[in-house]
């Protein structure tokens, strides 16, 4: 057991409150005073994650329905912002080969009613599709994908307040990866991002999308519809940990804004401090992260 | 604003009916065939054993209380969107009440003992029934059609049962509306208010507990109430969380309000009498914690030392 480890076992509130690397997440949550939480975020200089965040006003038609064409250009957009390139095909270039066999992992999450849109989706496939990746070797699916047989792999969940491991986005997307992900779930969720390790899943997930269209921040287990955002978005990254401490941020003032006043998650996401200093999947410090904030900003939040 | 996965509810369900036909109990008789337009479409049932077949990833929720069988029916109207109605056996009334109190706020609606209701979902109680019936979306006729369907299964729910007496020992001083949750196990508080990974409180299927928001001069703070069943379960609790939360060497006597400061210049604090511990997290100061402590302690009931519940 190393000391990381050891940290994340036994723990209280106040640990959380207390120890260096947890105190970053417990604010995240909205375990922190209010000086803390007025600390500018994500704004790295130097930064060991970049995550790229795109909002559109025509994302959403008026009766709630998804615009399936602008979706696709916000996925395009956010990803010719990470990686820096001005051309769409260039881009998905950067992260995929035409050799490649990618697999799509997305959230379908029936019961809670916070699938992964097929738009988002879709808006992936078509960006597969100019590398070109054939659509032969572009697989799509929650469970069954055959995780073994990629090269790549491409994490497209959506983003939710969770009951039991405080939220749901990238990193838990993997959770059906285990033969028995209840296992994960309660009081083990530390343990939940050693899935990311498991021989056929480690070092092949290139691209981090989540869909941020109607994000769900309120409580479980099923939806209250109250609690789904009207938020338009789309994130994306190559550092898991990073695209879900942005978007832990993102939860948490989500519910302060409905109630008017702090409304902290619970229980913490024990899983994001364990991602970065016990699994080294990438970064949960915002002091790291450089956020680009692309499109609609009304609302950001983050 | 937003849409129910439909296909795959309905995949589920009919994967829930074909597995469980021969054995399923028939659904009860206040759940309605048709109403106001709309007719059941698929139904289905889930116990304990396979909740999680309905609700992967979060059926500990339910399973926290004495949840004993679900019954799911999805209703259809032409050209309108659908309803879902989910009708929960919890056992007995007070989890029916403690399911629905996870999430107290809502707006106020006469169905059933007692009900909440916002966009599109209502959620309610009536004797040990706890219901929720949620439209796909949310418009004018969804809304009465919804309103519909709860009152006809409230109105075929003849028993009665009254709100946990727990909330009877809340005292009334600076209590907030619509803050109390009623509640057995660590799941639920660690909804709530997460204290600690490990069991701090002792707390099991067979213990009643409460928590409840309150109003402390400028500040707030939460009152956590538990009663065990052995005075001797509930030391141990207090002990526990003097040593492990508030940090104390000063043992004390368990009837003494015990505070300390804690992370962020709030103050938490623990009394225990007989049965029963009551604990202050986020008081603005010492002060006010002991004296809610206080406040809490003289409410409860006077009980002989081996009092049976």
């Amino acid at each position: 057991m190393d000391h990381d480890e050891h940290r994340l076992k036994g723990l209280t509130r106040r640990d959380f409150l207390r120890q260096s690397g947890l105190a970053a997440l417990a604010g995240l949550a909205g375990w922190e005073t209010l000086a803390a939480a007025q600390r500018p975020r994500f704004a790295a200089v130097r930064p060991a994650a970049t995550v790229a965040l795109v909002r559109d006003r025509g994302a959403l038609n008026a009766d709630g329905s998804i615009n399936g064409e602008v979706v696709e250009q916000m996925v395009s957009d956010a990803v010719r912002a990470l990686t820096g390139e001005r051309q769409p095909q260039a881009a998905w270039r950067r992260l995929f080969r035409e050799s490649d066999s990618v697999g799509l992992k997305f959230s379908r999450c029936g019961w809670m009613r916070v699938p992964t849109s097929q738009e988002v989706i879709d808006g992936v496939i078509a960006g597969l599709a100019m590398v070109p990746v054939p659509r032969a070797r572009v697989h799509s699916a929650d469970s069954g994908l055959p995780v073994a047989d990629c090269t790549a792999l491409v994490n497209v969940s959506s983003l939710k307040a969770h009951p039991l491991a405080g939220m749901a986005a990238a990193i838990k997307n993997y959770i059906n990866f285990h033969p028995k992900p209840d296992r994960y779930h309660g009081q083990s969720n530390a343990k939940l991002p050693e899935v990311w390790l498991r021989p056929e899943v480690k070092g092949k997930t290139r691209l981090i999308v989540l869909d941020l269209l109607t994000p769900y921040f309120g409580t479980g287990p099923q939806i209250d519809p109250r609690y789904k955002a009207d938020y338009r978005g789309v994130l994306v990254a190559t550092d898991p940990v990073a695209a879900d401490t942005v978007a832990l941020s993102l939860c948490r003032k989500l519910r302060d804004r409905y109630k008017g006043k702090p409304w902290p998650l619970s229980p913490p996401p024990l899983w994001l401090a364990a991602a970065d200093h016990q699994y080294h999947l990438g970064t949960a410090d915002p002091a790291k992260i450089r956020l680009l904030r692309l499109g609609w900003t009304e609302g950001m939040l983050v | 604003m937003y849409a129910l996965t439909l296909g795959a509810l309905a995949a589920l369900l009919a994967l829930a009916l074909g597995a469980a036909s021969c054995s399923a109990p028939s659904p009860p008789p206040f759940l309605p065939t048709r109403l106001a337009g709309w007719s059941a479409a698929d139904r289905a049932t889930f116990d304990r054993s396979n909740l999680f077949q309905f609700i992967d990833g979060g059926a500990e929720v339910y399973l926290a209380y004495d949840f004993r069988r679900v019954w799911v029916s999805t209703y259809r109207r032409r050209g309108a969107p659908d309803i879902v109605a989910e009708v929960y056996d919890m056992g007995v009334g007070e989890d029916a009440y403690g399911v629905l109190s996870v999430d107290p706020t809502g707006e106020e609606t006469a169905v059933g003992s007692l009900a909440r209701y916002g966009a599109g979902l209502l959620r309610f109680c009536q004797g040990r029934w706890f219901v929720r019936v949620l439209a796909e979306r949310e418009t004018p006729q969804t809304r009465s059609a919804v309103m519909a369907i709860g009152k006809h299964i409230a109105d075929g729910i003849e028993e009665e049962a009254p709100p946990p007496d727990m909330l009877g020992l809340l005292p009334s001083q600076g209590l907030q509306p619509n803050s109390a949750t009623f509640f057995h196990t660590r799941i639920t508080l660690n909804q709530l208010y997460y204290l600690a990974d490990e069991n701090l409180l002792h707390l099991g299927p067979d213990t009643d507990a409460v928590i409840a928001d309150y109003r402390l001069g400028k500040g707030e703070a939460k009152l956590i109430m538990v009663r065990y069943l052995q005075a001797a379960r509930c030391l141990q609790a207090r002990d526990r969380f003097r040593t492990r939360y508030l940090r104390t060497k000063r043992a004390g006597s368990p009837e003494q309000a015990l505070v300390t400061k804690t992370e962020g210049g709030r103050f938490a604090g623990v009394k225990a009498r007989g049965r029963f511990l009551a604990i202050v997290v986020e008081a603005p100061d010492a002060r006010s914690a002991a004296a809610l402590l206080d406040r809490a302690a003289g409410g409860l009931p006077r009980e002989r030392r081996h009092g049976s519940r």
